[in-house]
């Protein structure tokens, strides 16, 4: 008798856990009815595109940036009502944080990470030098076989 | 997606008013034109004024309203000011627009010199270079017409792109190099006076402060003069100027159509004039988060700072200059990108004895032939317009050095400017993707150099300039 009441029960309680994750899930969902992207995980430029699906909810939508999810005072927040997408530029280094929320302050998307690190220095000074020799070397033939063309 | 200052039936009779203003105007001009030297070269009589205007106009294109901006947005103060370097590859090219017409009085495109020069090989790297940056330069033109309508206005990108085209093909083909010539000395005249008005009220309605202050709290990076990216994209965006310039049929097909001793001083004069453009038009994308406005894609910023500075109104004449903008470039572009193709593909390799009147014909069915590709090309709208420009960066630097030295050194020979020209478009196609943009213009051109050098010391012909002058097939 036990051993076919156990699995039974088992069943039962899977069968309810199942429901109210399922009854669970449309709740999840419409605390963030909106999905965030980033166009990269990690960038070298600092700039970065963002872009999140229509939403039909209540305008406006402001998008905050912050550093370490420092969510109290946010690094920018921007209002971006009637958009789509954004492209945001000029960031140190750093770790950012991105979500979207509603003029309330209530958040209405997931929040997307993104690492900024910046190319080396030392490497951008070498081809600037590189360049500028490069150009120089450029100037100077050119006005060379100039002038020798015209005496010719 | 965010709101369009002008309504899309504005900028339809904009459109339409300027289309047949265009197409009617290029009919006019081309009333005269009665042979292929005519069509293709203006009669090869071009003076300073008109001269000087359509080389500064052709430069002042999508590159200069559109994506000046962007690279500013991106890259900040050196962004700008790297921007305003291209005027170098006017500037430079000076001299050798009078090289040009003194070695080749008879010639016709860039092709022909490249051929005649170093021979077959390296003029078939040289076409490839050549055709994919015309029609880089072409997609990114018509992609930034639909950009333009779809930013100002809300049009359709498509129906934009499609109408911009075909006005330009209209009157490219009625007209040929004429009426590009006439409608990029009126475009001149409109786009200096709107870039310097916009300019004006940008510093009088945000002022300097105000856009300082807001840049260093939100983009600090963008002030940050030991920004490493945009330190690498100094010297590779001059050096992409001046190959753009240096190996393009547009500039040798107007140094080839203006008057004997008027090439040098009209590059010169353009150039200077030029420089400022770039500065004005970087400038108003950094009252961006000032004014509150945050791009969609960076290639709009500079579009959407100008219409929200001048309002519904302002946004009319916003679109007339960036509009004008684009049709002096796209015109100017698919002439001598039709000329190359008539010249140097028909007639080089199709139909080695087609007559000059065979010619003429064959070149208005390429003009066609061109803008119904373009158009397809622009359909997808695959990427933005500054990648896909400095995408072509690899390509224009590698051609700097062997078309320097074969303009002034009788000893490089074909051989090595082909292999320059290769290898210089492989390695800089290299750093483009094992690095970024930044660095392929200037990594194609060192290894070009390199190769040039090489060939220099190891090889010992002479060519004979007089060939030129013949224009040997």
């Amino acid at each position: 008798m036990t051993k076919i009441l156990l699995p039974r029960v088992f069943f039962r309680v899977r069968f309810l856990l199942l429901c109210v994750i399922l009854v669970q899930a449309p709740a999840v969902c419409a605390a963030n009815p909106v999905h965030l992207e980033a166009s990269a995980q990690k960038v070298s430029e600092g700039f970065i595109s963002l872009n999140w699906n229509e939403f039909s909810g209540q305008a406006p939508i402001r998008l905050q940036v912050s550093e370490r999810s420092q969510w109290t005072r946010p690094l920018r927040e921007l209002s971006l009502t009637g958009q789509t997408r954004v492209h945001l530029s000029g960031f140190p280094d750093g770790t950012f944080n991105a979500r979207l929320v509603d003029a309330g302050g209530q958040v209405l998307s997931n929040t997307v990470q993104f690492r900024v690190q910046h190319r080396d220095l030392g490497l951008a000074g070498a081809l600037f030098a590189l360049g500028a020799l490069l150009f120089l070397a450029l100037v100077v033939t050119l006005i060379r076989f100039s002038a020798t063309s015209q005496q010719q | 997606m965010y709101s369009a200052q002008i309504s899309p039936t504005t900028a339809v009779i904009i459109l339409v008013l300027f289309g047949v203003a265009w197409v009617g105007f290029g009919w006019w001009l081309g009333r005269s034109n009665r042979t292929v030297d005519d069509f293709m070269l203006a009669g090869r009589n071009v003076g300073l004024a008109l001269a000087s205007a359509t080389a500064m106009a052709t430069w002042v294109t999508s590159n200069t309203t559109l994506v000046a901006p962007q690279l500013t947005y991106q890259f900040g103060i050196w962004g700008m000011v790297g921007y305003s370097m291209a005027a170098l590859g006017l500037i430079l090219f000076a001299p050798m627009a009078r090289r040009i017409k003194t070695l080749m009085p008879e010639g016709f495109t860039c092709g022909d010199f490249i051929r005649v020069r170093y021979g077959r090989g390296a003029w078939y790297v040289f076409l490839v270079v050549s055709f994919f940056y015309a029609m880089g330069w072409l997609i990114s033109l018509g992609m930034a017409g639909g950009i333009l309508l779809n930013a100002l206005s809300g049009l359709d990108y498509h129906l934009g792109m499609t109408v911009i085209l075909v006005i330009c093909v209209g009157y490219t083909l009625l007209g040929g190099l004429r009426a590009v010539i006439a409608t990029d000395f009126i475009q001149t005249l409109i786009i200096l006076c709107g870039v310097l008005f916009i300019g004006y009220v940008c510093w009088r309605d945000v002022g300097l402060e105000t856009i300082y202050t807001t840049v260093q709290a939100e983009q600090p990076q963008l002030l940050n003069l030991l920004f490493p990216a945009a330190i690498m994209f100094l010297f590779n965006n001059l050096f992409f100027g001046i190959g753009e310039i240096f190996h393009s049929n547009v500039w040798w097909s107007r140094a080839f159509a203006f008057r004997v001793g008027v090439g040098q001083r009209a590059y010169l004069l353009a150039g200077l004039l030029w420089l400022p453009i770039p500065i004005v038009t970087g400038f108003i994308a950094l009252a961006a988060p000032a004014l509150n406005l945050y791009p969609p894609s960076p290639d709009m910023v500079g579009p959407m700072v100008a219409a929200k500075l001048l309002g519904s109104v302002g946004a009319v004449f916003v679109f007339i200059v960036v509009f004008s903008a684009l049709a002096s470039s796209l015109d100017s572009l698919l002439a001598a990108t039709s000329d190359l193709l008539t010249e140097d593909v028909y007639r080089g390799i199709l139909k080695p004895n087609a007559s000059k009147a065979h010619l003429f014909r064959a070149g208005k069915w390429v003009i066609l032939l061109l803008g119904l590709v373009t158009w397809l090309l622009c359909l997808p709208r695959v990427t933005t317009l500054g990648e896909l420009l400095n995408f072509t960066g690899a390509f224009v630097a590698s051609t700097i050095w062997p078309i320097v030295l074969g303009l002034y050194r009788p000893r490089l020979g074909g051989l090595y400017a082909g292999l320059a020209m290769a290898g210089g478009t492989i390695s800089g196609l290299v750093a483009y993707f094992q690095i970024g943009f930044y660095v392929a213009a200037l990594t194609a051109c060192l290894v070009s150099l390199l190769v040039c050098l090489i060939g220099l010391v190891s090889h010992n012909a002479e060519f004979h300039w007089q060939r030129l002058q013949r224009m040997e097939r």
